[in-house]
């Protein structure tokens, strides 16, 4: 039986011993070999005391080493919670506080954050270094036990079996949270399961396919690179950290590996077709284009399928709460069209639109889309009231009750059955296929002292989906240097959250409840785009 | 070159955010440290084709070239230069 992550991997590496698993920057470790590996590895974890349930970070750039790691933890039946390496310290502090971290996998250039995270190590009381030989470690962590990845050399490759079972934690993904921190959405081994086999057969991944992961680790567009990959016996190549966002790196890089398959946000794609200098053609290895995460520019996206017309193209939808749950083809895109539909539900998810009244829409009716199936997250971690409000009771028609997850994205559904995205319930926002929460850059600006009123507005960019633009209001006489501001949040939150232009002012526009009026803020910001056009600086 | 790369720093400072800007020097690693990312990459990119008169290729645009400040100005030099000639 098939019921945990770790056992794609065995029986992968039974049928396919000696195919390449993973690739990353010319070091490769076949199926044996990451096999093999992992359980020795997760053999010195369990001795140094990693226990089912647990949850083990990993704090690591993008290496074999990493998804020797991952392997290594779900072997151990904990659950792995893979760290953003370019997050502020103090985020990365927040998390490993947060869900109760007590073994951190990481390499020594990272010992340095580890110990900038926190004044205290909290529950963290191992640290493992999977560099291949690393030397004496110079940073000292009070009460961190140090350990390093070749004393587990010396374990035997043989696990006992695993006490684990489906229901249990597989992995941990932090993404934005409204009231300023991140939150922690709970994945099952069932719920990765539900998307990873669906995925996996619905695009046929075969061992001979060469997918890429352009996502990090703590996106869940990786969960398809890995998973539905390793189920194959394909081989995955890890697209290195620094090359990310450098076109002319990814279309050398795409085409020296013959990637076969590759998935990412569309802003990637779309720095390919305006910057890779791509040839009609180019890629003719490449089979299947997968994006999601974001609106895909129409224009762009036309430009990408008319230079790769050999390849198929796909588009993917569905919150990291339940990973991809609809899906769509897209063969030809009708002039006029504004954006591409989010298609109809992955097999054994169903989806459906409840307008205002709670009642299932009709075509042409606008509702809020929900999910149903083995794919809805467990939760979040910690946030019992905040997991309440979107992982609903639901109770058909015979009385039979399960949870069903509210996504807060409105949705049309066409005539032909395909539902069309059309905004949010709220104030999350998409930036370059980040998930970004408003509120979230709102705290950070309000935790500075002299702040005292914060609004972060989301402008439609065409390119990133979204820029932001932050106004405050400080106190009396204290108007703190632009680059104070930002300073202060670059050692909060991610990069990508923060904003690209701050303007201070003497008060913001309030609604009749005495709320700041971001409508009306909006609509000023428009306006004003279509007068002069402003530079953004800050 | 010194010259090149103390306006490139100078315009990192004052332009782009990230966490530590006290430890930046000219082999601190730009994109590692998330100093530079997508967005910034073309603002750096607006930056030096306006200040050193030079045009920046798209098959420039590689990650080689935003290393460090001291990779960012030999990539510079090296385009004044071939200008020239």
């Amino acid at each position: 039986m098939s019921f945990l992550l770790s056992h794609l991997l065995t029986d992968a590496a039974l049928r396919y011993p000696e195919r390449i698993a993973v690739s990353c920057k010319g070091t490769t470790l076949t199926y044996q070999e990451l096999d093999e590996e992992s359980n020795r590895l997760a053999r010195l974890l369990i001795k140094e005391g990693v226990r089912r349930g647990d949850r083990v970070g990993l704090l690591l750039n993008k290496s074999v080493e990493t998804v020797l790691g991952i392997f290594a933890i779900l072997k151990t039946g904990a659950a792995y919670v893979p760290l953003d390496p370019s997050a502020p310290a103090r985020r990365i502090g927040f998390i490993i506080q947060n869900c109760g971290i007590r073994c951190l996998l990481t390499k020594k250039a990272k010992l340095a954050i580890v110990k900038d995270a926190f004044p205290e190590p909290g529950l963290l009381h191992l640290v493992l270094l999977l560099d291949e030989m690393p030397e004496r470690v110079d940073v000292e962590l009070r009460e961190v036990r140090i350990r390093f990845r070749q004393e587990a050399a010396q374990e035997s490759n043989d696990l006992s079996e695993d006490s684990a079972i489906n229901t249990d934690l597989a992995y941990i993904l932090y993404t934005s949270g409204s009231t300023g921190n991140p939150k922690g959405v709970m994945i099952s081994h069932l719920n990765a399961f539900t998307f990873v086999n669906w995925a996996h057969e619905c695009f046929g991944i075969r061992a001979t396919d060469r997918l890429s992961n352009h996502a990090p680790f703590h996106f869940d567009l990786s969960i398809f690179d890995l998973f539905a990959g390793i189920k194959a016996g394909a081989a995955v190549h890890l697209v290195p950290d620094t090359i990310t966002w450098f076109p002319g790196d990814l279309v050398r890089w795409i085409e020296t590996h013959q990637i076969t398959v590759w998935y990412s946000v569309p802003s990637a794609l779309t720095l390919l077709v305006l910057h890779g200098g791509l040839k009609l053609g180019q890629f003719p290895h490449l089979r299947l284009i997968l994006f999601a995460g974001e609106v895909f520019p129409v224009k762009h996206l036309r430009s990408l399928m008319h230079l790769l017309p050999h390849a198929e193209f796909c588009n993917l939808y569905g919150p990291t709460e339940t990973n991809v749950c609809t899906y769509y083809y897209v063969r030809e895109i009708p002039e006029g069209s504004a954006s591409v539909p989010i298609g109809k539900a992955c097999a054994n998810t169903e989806v459906f639109a409840l307008n205002d009244n709670l009642e299932r829409t009709k075509p042409g009716e606008v509702g809020e889309l929900y999910v149903r199936g083995s794919s809805v997250m467990k939760g979040y971690w910690g946030l019992p009231e905040k997991t309440r409000e979107v992982v609903l009771d639901w109770e058909d028609a015979s009385g039979h009750r399960e949870h069903i997850y509210r996504t807060g994205d409105l949705v049309l559904l066409g005539d032909d059955g395909n539902y069309r995205f059309v905004g949010r319930k709220d104030h999350m926002i998409k930036s370059r296929g980040y998930r970004i929460e408003l509120g979230e850059v709102e705290a950070a600006l309000y935790s500075h002292p002299q702040v005292k009123e914060a609004v972060v507005l989301a402008i439609p960019d065409e390119l990133a989906g979204h820029r932001l633009r932050a106004i405050l209001v400080c106190s009396q006489g204290q108007t703190p240097a632009t680059s104070d501001v930002l300073q202060h949040c670059a050692r909060r939150i991610p990069k990508y959250m923060i904003p690209e232009a701050i303007e201070f002012r003497q008060e913001l526009p309030k609604t009749s409840t005495g709320k700041i009026d971001r409508q009306r803020l909006l609509q000023d910001e428009s306006a004003d785009k279509a007068g002069a056009p402003a530079g953004i600086g800050g | 070159m010194e010259e090149i790369e103390d306006k490139i720093r100078d315009f990192i400072l004052k332009e782009i955010t990230w966490e530590k800007p006290e430890e930046l020097d000219s082999d601190t690693q730009l994109i590692e440290n998330a100093v530079i990312d997508s967005i910034a990459m073309f603002r750096l990119v607006a930056f030096v084709e306006e200040e050193f008169n030079i045009c920046f290729p798209d098959e420039d645009l590689l990650a080689e070239n935003f290393l460090t400040l001291r990779h960012i100005a030999r990539y510079v030099k090296g385009r004044i230069q071939s200008k020239g000639s």
